[in-house]
Parts: C-alpha cells; sequence; structure tokens
C-alpha cells in the first residue's frame, strides 16, 4: 500500500510558521491516521453487508420451511364440500 | 436448478469475482490522492460513490413498482416496491457507515450538514419509515397502498440529493461531475470496476434476494388465511407432532 502522501510532512515556510496556537474543534485532520479510517470503513460497510445477506437468508429459508409445512398440512385436508 | 437459478448464482458469481478485483485493484494498483481529499482514505470513494448509486438504482426500482402497485395492484409488484425500500435503506446505511471516515480525514469531522448529507440522510429516513409502515402497521391493502404512496413521495428525495452539491453547494467533492477536475485514468478504473461490482451486480442480486422474501411472505399469510378458513388451525400443531400452535398473518403467535 502506497502511503507516501499522508506520511510526507507539508512544506511549510518560514513565513507559515505559527505564531499562536488556536484550539481546533474535532482535532486536527493531519493527526488522524488515514489507513485506520480506511479499515474501519471497508470493515464496517461488509460487515453491514453480511449480516443484511445473511439476515435476508435465514428469514427465506424460515418461510420456505413454514410455508412448505402449512401446503402439507392443508393438502391433507379433505376438499371443501367432500 | 431453474433458468431463474442459473441467473442467479452466475451474477452472484461474476459479483464475487469482480469485487474482488476492485479491491485488489485499490490497494495494489491505485494511487493515493492528496492529503486534502483524505489521503489514503481517499480510496475508500472506490466503494463509497457504487453504492450510493446502489441507493438510486433501489429508490428507482421502489418507485416504479410503487407506483405500478398504484394503479395495478398485484402481490408480485408488491413484493419488488418492498425489496426496493428495504434495499434502499440497506445502500443508504452503507454510505452512512463509509462516509464518515473519509470526512474525518478529508475535512476533520466525522459529520456536517452539508445538503448532499442532509438530504441523503431525509431519504435513508424515508425508506426506514416505509420498513418500519410495512413492519408494524400490517399487511393490508390500506397500508400496501399507503407504503406505495409514500415509495412514491419519498423517491422525489433522490434528485434532490444528486442535484444539490451544484445547487447549494457544500463539502462534498465535485470531481466527476459539472465543472470537476476529473480525476487520474489509475482512478477511473477502479470507480468503474466498483461500480460494475457494485451498482451494476450486487443492486439487483439484493434486490432480487429481498423481492423473492417478500413474496414469499405474502404466500405465507395468503396460505395461513387459507388453512385457518379450512379449520387447519385445530390440529396442525398435532399432525405435526408438536405442542406449536399456527402463528397468524403477522407471524404472532
Amino acid at each position: 500500500m502506497d502511503s507516501n502522501v499522508t506520511s510526507s510532512a507539508p512544506t511549510v515556510s518560514p513565513q507559515d510558521r505559527a505564531t499562536q496556537f488556536v484550539p481546533v474543534e474535532s482535532g486536527a485532520p493531519e493527526a488522524d491516521n488515514a489507513s485506520t479510517f480506511l479499515v474501519a470503513a471497508y470493515v464496517l460497510m461488509w460487515l453491514a453487508t453480511v449480516l443484511f445477506i445473511f439476515q435476508t437468508w435465514r428469514k427465506m429459508r424460515g418461510v420456505q420451511t413454514r410455508l412448505e409445512e402449512l401446503q402439507k398440512a392443508v393438502a391433507k385436508l379433505p376438499q371443501a364440500g367432500d | 436448478m431453474t433458468k431463474k437459478d442459473t441467473i442467479f448464482y452466475s451474477i452472484l458469481a461474476a459479483f464475487a469475482v469482480m469485487v474482488t478485483a476492485t479491491i485488489w485493484w485499490i490497494f495494489m494498483k491505485t494511487p493515493t490522492a492528496q492529503i486534502q481529499a483524505g489521503g489514503l482514505a481517499q480510496k475508500i470513494f472506490y466503494f463509497h460513490v457504487p453504492v450510493a448509486n446502489g441507493i438510486y438504482v433501489s429508490g428507482g426500482a421502489c418507485f416504479i413498482a410503487s407506483a405500478w402497485y398504484l394503479v395495478r395492484p398485484t402481490e408480485r409488484i408488491n413484493a419488488w416496491a418492498r425489496a426496493g425500500s428495504d434495499c434502499a435503506a440497506f445502500f443508504g446505511v452503507l454510505v452512512l457507515c463509509s462516509g464518515p471516515f473519509w470526512a474525518k480525514k478529508a475535512w476533520g469531522v466525522y459529520w456536517t450538514w452539508d445538503p448532499q448529507l442532509t438530504t441523503l440522510l431525509l431519504s435513508v429516513l424515508i425508506y426506514f419509515a416505509i420498513g418500519l409502515l410495512r413492519a408494524f402497521a400490517g399487511d393490508g391493502a390500506a397500508e400496501r397502498r399507503f407504503a406505495a404512496a409514500l415509495g412514491v413521495m419519498g423517491t422525489v428525495n433522490l434528485p434532490i440529493i444528486y442535484f444539490s452539491v451544484s445547487k447549494w453547494g457544500g463539502n462534498h467533492p465535485t470531481v466527476i461531475r459539472g465543472d470537476g477536475g476529473g480525476m487520474a485514468t489509475s482512478m477511473w478504473i477502479p470507480f468503474i470496476m466498483g461500480h460494475v461490482a457494485l451498482t451494476l451486480l450486487f443492486a439487483p442480486v439484493v434486490l432480487w434476494l429481498r423481492s423473492r422474501l417478500a413474496f414469499l411472505q405474502a404466500t405465507l399469510d395468503h396460505t395461513q388465511e387459507e388453512a385457518l378458513t379450512r379449520g387447519v388451525a385445530d390440529n396442525w400443531g398435532e399432525a405435526d407432532g408438536g405442542e406449536e400452535p399456527l402463528p397468524d398473518a403477522h407471524g404472532v403467535r
């Protein structure tokens, strides 16, 4: 993985040097580790996908089993008017 | 295996191959973007945008099926309307799972009331509302019509999401639309691969799965009603050798 861009220090000229410290809301973005965010986003996204597919598959299996049982029970009954 | 099953599994296999290739390409071949765009975290973009477009595909399916249901109600169309709203909510969750991490790196915050984020959140809430309505208000004709009307009205918000960036500005990148500066060819490749995998292959697969589930659920409800009228409720549990009572039309025992 190429992380040169994120790890390299920004070019700062002497004119750009800090003359005061100002509190930044939610922290400075430079302090955050990009790879952690990348991994977190991918893990969360694929976890949600797997859960959704699994839940759909499980529900479908449950409904299918129930339907087959019920259809068998209905088929055993004498037809109306017999 | 029926012809439909063969098509379904073929698409599923193509999705698996494509998604693996996309992930490999993103991490092995695609260069990192500038730090202002999020640096390494910008690689979230290659899946974030395709799943966002999954909302448009699912929302579009919800809109067409809901409008169709209002004109000519059938069980199959109702199942597609239900699947559309379910999948739109699901893709919305994926966008909301991935976007904040990229935003934190690029903008310094996980969330901001940017026009595109706000309108997207509104759409996801509408699709969740349709799901909750269908789950808890019953499955009668009136509830189905109400859910279908909500599906039609809710989808009106989708173009607003898309055009909110050009109309109201905000923080969202405008790289590939309008007067955006575009991106390198090496970045277009995983972007297109991500769209093929998630928008063209995965979105139809989940839509089909959910519509099948909704249709089976409706068939079960009808069979249960038929069973109740024919007196299966009295002896079904015993015939199965269990004590389990027959569930009602909403699965309540």
